[in-house]
C-alpha cells in the first residue's frame, strides 16, 4: 500500500474515534491490518483483543488528534450554516420539514404520550 | 464545543437532544408550528460524537456492546466503564427522565446506560409503556452513540430488535444453557 497522506491519516483518526472493529476499517482484512499498522507506527492507535473480536483504539496522542480535529470541523461546520443561512435569506425561504406518517405503530395511540405531552406543557 | 441550547416550552434543551425528540412529543408542548420549527433546526445541526463501547463481562466470556439497545435476561454481569442509570423509578417519572434528564447528563458525560428490570416500571398499560420507554432509548442511543445495556424478563426478547441478547435459558429439569446473540456459551 502507498504510504499515508497527512490528510489519509486524520480521515483514519476521525473514523477510529473512540474505538471500532478492525473488520470496520476495511472489509479486506489485508487492507485494513495495512491501515492500521501504519497508524500504530505513528503511535496513534492501539488493537486491543476480546477473544475474536480486534478493536482498534485511539491512543492518547491519537485522542489528542482526534480533538483537535473535532474542533475544526466544529469551526467549519458553523462557518458553512452561517454561509448557509445568507443564500437561503436570498434566494427562497425555508420550509420545515415534517416526516409525514413517522410514528411507528406502538407509539399509535399509546397513552403514555398523552402522559408525556401533559409533563410537558406542565 | 460548547452545545447549543433553545427554549422548548418551559425546557432548556439542546439541539443535540432535541434531535432525539419526536415530531408528536414536540407538537404537544409547542404546538405544531414551533415544533416544526424546532425539527427544522434539529435537522441541520450535526453530532460530532464518536460511538461509545462498553465492555459487558459475563460468567463464562466478555462482550463488546455497540451503540444501540442490548438485553439481558438472568445474567449477572459487569458493564464498564461505570455505566449511569435513570434516577426515576415508575411510570411517567421514569420516561420522563429517558427522555429529558437523561440526555442532560449524557451531555456532561457520555457513559454507557444501564436500564435495570424494565417490565416492572409500569404500575399500569405496562406494554405500551416498555415499548415507549424502548423507543425513548433507541433514539437517545442513536443521537448520543451510546450503548444502552436493559435488564428484565424474558417477554421482553421479543418486544424489540435488540442489538445484542444474552439470555439465561432454562429446562424443565432445571438445566440451564445461556444463549450469547442467540449462540449458546460453554461456560466452565
Amino acid at each position: 500500500m502507498r504510504k499515508f497522506s497527512e490528510f489519509n491519516v486524520l480521515y483514519w483518526v476521525y473514523r477510529i474515534g473512540d474505538g471500532v472493529k478492525i473488520s470496520d476499517i476495511n472489509r479486506n482484512s489485508r487492507r485494513a491490518r495495512s491501515v492500521v499498522s501504519q497508524l500504530e507506527k505513528l503511535g496513534l492507535v492501539k488493537v486491543e483483543e476480546y477473544g475474536r473480536l480486534k478493536v482498534v483504539r485511539l491512543t492518547t496522542k491519537g485522542q489528542r488528534v482526534y480533538e483537535k480535529l473535532l474542533e475544526a470541523l466544529w469551526e467549519l461546520r458553523l462557518g458553512r450554516e452561517r454561509e448557509e443561512q445568507a443564500e437561503v435569506r436570498v434566494s427562497r425561504p425555508r420550509h420545515a420539514e415534517l416526516e409525514a406518517g413517522a410514528l411507528p405503530e406502538w407509539l399509535v395511540g399509546n397513552p403514555w404520550l398523552k402522559v408525556i405531552g401533559e409533563r410537558g406543557r406542565a | 464545543m460548547r452545545p447549543r441550547y433553545l427554549q422548548v416550552g418551559k425546557l432548556l434543551i439542546s439541539l443535540t437532544h432535541l434531535k432525539c425528540l419526536r415530531r408528536e412529543e414536540l407538537e404537544q408542548w409547542v404546538g405544531a408550528e414551533r415544533a416544526a420549527q424546532l425539527l427544522a433546526m434539529a435537522k441541520k445541526h450535526m453530532v460530532l460524537l464518536h460511538p461509545l463501547y462498553a465492555e459487558l463481562s459475563y460468567p463464562g466470556g466478555r462482550l463488546l456492546v455497540s451503540p444501540g439497545l442490548t438485553l439481558v435476561v438472568g445474567e449477572e454481569f459487569k458493564l464498564t466503564p461505570e455505566p449511569i442509570a435513570p434516577e426515576a423509578r415508575l411510570d411517567e417519572e421514569f420516561l420522563w427522565d429517558l427522555l429529558i434528564e437523561l440526555p442532560r447528563r449524557l451531555e456532561a458525560r457520555r457513559a454507557p446506560v444501564l436500564v435495570e428490570d424494565l417490565d416492572e416500571r409500569f404500575t399500569r398499560h405496562v406494554n405500551e409503556g416498555i415499548l415507549y420507554a424502548l423507543d425513548i432509548m433507541e433514539r437517545v442511543a442513536n443521537v448520543y452513540r451510546v450503548p444502552f445495556v436493559v435488564t428484565g424478563a424474558a417477554r421482553l426478547f421479543g418486544m424489540w430488535s435488540w442489538l445484542h441478547t444474552i439470555l439465561r435459558v432454562y429446562d424443565k429439569r432445571g438445566g440451564s444453557l445461556l444463549l450469547v446473540d442467540g449462540q449458546p456459551v460453554v461456560v466452565g
